[in-house]
């Protein structure tokens, strides 16, 4: 039996429209454990609660009632700095619009959650140089965001996640804004993080294909968990 | 970290930082230059003082209280010394002779009072009264590599460095030519005016007295004690530095106002960057640091640029002066910056509270 890293139980976030008194429940209940070394897909149509299930799983949300825990921990009672301290250390996010640091360089916008853990900056981008060359962009170390293509953005952004050595890997429709090509490729280097890395990876999407390539789909709708399945047989599994 | 994304920012958009550092760069030099003057007047005034003290020293009226220009009747010598309470009276003439600059003319009894109280001879011996005979400044020899036994030619006449004075602090005597007045009146055929009289009195009590009396029964000179020169001159300084506060106070307002608003303008631009900051990691301290700091690099570098100004303004203001008063102190230069931090700070609170308080999900999702 594998260690859990993520647990929700009985989870509901609500949102209150100002004043309108009319309330959104984006989740609706949930409860679902994430296994360390997993592969889940979150798939679902828009708007079920998709992001949000990331969000409070990643701990950048609370939810209104019901329990997280990371890695054993109940989130309810850490203090800001604590969750803070959790997405920079066990958690690496993958955002839909790669979200780098306009000014920052390829290797300045990966260093920065390491250099957000105190560690200096000629240590931090030695390393983040490291990651840049793990995921293919050793040539693009200096380049600033807005002189790479999208699929080189994301690549960033997963060495970025990858630097302090994170659990877990937890992105929110990474291939979203990508053609098909560089988004299989994005995929590609996530499955393989995945497989030699051992990380557990959770992505969003509402691609179907690309749900089916993880070993669990998760599939959402309303707010609610509709269908978990496993998927046996993928190719890329151990 | 924190410094590289400051600096980043700054690089980002030039023109907005220099125009949100301009109220900081006006104000700094406005209160710098202007402050500069009371700076200057107080080293002028400890530096007169230190050679005056215990005297009472006589000008002429109106005058304020430059001994350069005051023209006095020598012949009023007389009078002072029958008042109540005087002991001597010293007398003291400035000149400028084109080819050597100022030259302090006293007599042997005048020597005696001031020597008594500061200044004596570093090297040589003092010059005999009718003698062409002169005794240097310290820094007068100094800057001027004169030594013992050099000739200098005053007014077309040839005349002996006899003497070297001891530094006395006062940059007036340290920086002249000291001859006796006799010889200066047959230099200059004028026998009848000196520029001022510096009176001892019996005891340090009879001072007050001596002031009031000179004060009360002649129009034409004007006498004042340490004290009272000190406290004159405190209160047009006073005066001054109500100004300067004003005027800080004005400035510092609008600057911080200025700084805070483009602060928040600025942080609601990149609340996608800070959203994203904090979703990576990033805690609300080291927002609130990294905007606190970008508010106070803004200020501390308006001050700098402001205080390279006021050495400007410092020496435009000396230029209306008879000698240069206005001084740019390192103590001036500290207080300019500490106001420009505390500005940054209180300028960066606001919008450095309001990107740490920003939701990152609300941020990123923002496009
Ligand atoms: N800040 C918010 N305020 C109000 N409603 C919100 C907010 N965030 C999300 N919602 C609502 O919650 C529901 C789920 O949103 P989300 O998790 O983003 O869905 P998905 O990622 O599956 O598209 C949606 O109905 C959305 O409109
Ligand atoms: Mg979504």
């Amino acid at each position: 039996m594998k260690e859990i890293l993520f647990r929700l139980e009985n989870v509901w976030k609500t949102y209150k429209m100002m004043g309108k008194g009319i309330e959104t429940h984006a989740l609706r209940g949930v409860s679902v454990d994430v296994k360390k070394g997993e592969y889940v897909a979150i798939i679902g149509p828009s708007g079920s609660g998709k992001s949000t299930l990331m969000h409070v799983m990643g701990c950048l949300d609370t939810p209104n009632k019901g329990n997280v825990y990371v890695d054993g921990k109940e989130t309810s009672v850490l203090s800001e700095d604590d969750l803070a301290k959790i997405r920079r250390r066990k958690i690496g996010f993958v955002f839909q619009s790669y979200n780098l640091i306009q000014g920052l360089t390829a290797a300045e916008n990966v260093a920065l959650p390491m250099r957000l853990d105190g560690v200096g900056k000629k240590e931090a981008i030695k390393r983040a140089e490291r990651y840049l060359l793990r995921v293919g962009l050793e040539h693009r170390l200096t380049h600033k965001p807005n002189q790479m293509s999208g699929g080189e953005q994301q690549r960033v952004a997963i060495a970025r996640s990858l630097i302090n050595d994170p659990e877990a890997i937890l992105g929110d429709e990474p291939t979203g804004n990508l053609d098909t090509k560089s988004g299989l490729s994005v995929i590609k280097l996530l499955e393989e993080l995945h497989v030699k890395e051992k990380k557990t990876v959770v992505i969003v999407t509402h691609d179907s294909r690309l749900a089916a390539r993880a070993d669990r789909e998760i599939h959402i709708k309303d707010g609610n968990i509709d269908q978990d399945r496993t998927n046996h047989n993928n190719s890329h599994s151990h | 970290m924190i410094v590289d994304m400051v600096l980043m920012e700054f690089g980002r958009h030039k023109l907005r930082t220099l125009l949100t550092m301009l109220g900081i760069v006006i104000g700094i030099f406005l209160v710098t230059s202007v402050q500069s003057i009371s700076e200057g007047v107080t080293y002028y005034v400890n530096d007169q003082i230190a050679i005056t003290s215990g005297l009472v020293t006589v000008i002429e009226s109106g005058g304020g209280y430059n001994v350069q220009s005051s023209e006095i009747d020598y012949s009023l010598m007389g009078e002072l010394e029958s008042i109540g309470g005087v002991d001597k009276v010293a007398v003291v003439k400035f000149m400028s002779f084109d080819d050597i600059g100022r030259v302090t003319g006293t007599t042997p009894e005048s020597e005696d009072i001031l020597k008594g109280v500061n200044i004596g001879i570093e090297e040589g011996r003092g010059a005999i009264e009718g003698a062409y005979e002169v005794e240097v400044g310290y820094s007068y020899a100094k800057n001027n590599g004169i030594t013992l036994g050099d000739t200098l030619k005053i007014n077309g006449s040839d005349f002996e460095v006899v003497g070297i004075m001891q530094e006395s602090g006062d940059s007036d005597l340290d920086g002249s030519v000291i001859m006796f007045l006799d010889v200066m009146q047959e230099l200059t055929g004028d026998y009848d005016t000196v520029s001022l009289f510096m009176i001892k009195p019996v005891s340090p009590a009879d001072a007050d007295f001596i002031e009031q009396t000179i004060n009360e029964e002649y129009d034409d000179i004007q006498a004042a004690t340490d004290k009272s020169i000190q406290e004159s001159v405190g209160e047009m300084l006073s005066q001054l530095n109500i100004m300067t506060f004003a005027l800080g106070g004005i400035a510092s307002l609008i600057s911080a106002i200025v700084i805070m608003n483009v602060m928040i303008m600025s942080v609601r631009e990149r609340r996608r960057m800070i959203g994203t900051i904090k979703a990576i990691g990033g805690t609300d301290r080291q927002v609130i640091s990294m905007i606190l700091l970008e508010a106070v690099a803004l200020s501390v570098m308006g001050a700098a640029i402001g205080v390279v100004l006021s050495f400007g303004g410092a020496a435009f203001i000396n230029s209306f002066m008879p000698r240069p008063m206005a001084i740019i102190t390192p103590r001036l230069i500290a207080i300019g910056f500490l106001l420009a931090i505390s500005i940054g700070v209180i300028s960066g609170i606001t919008p450095a509270r309001q990107a740490a308080k920003m939701d990152p999900i609300e941020a990123l999702r923002y496009e």
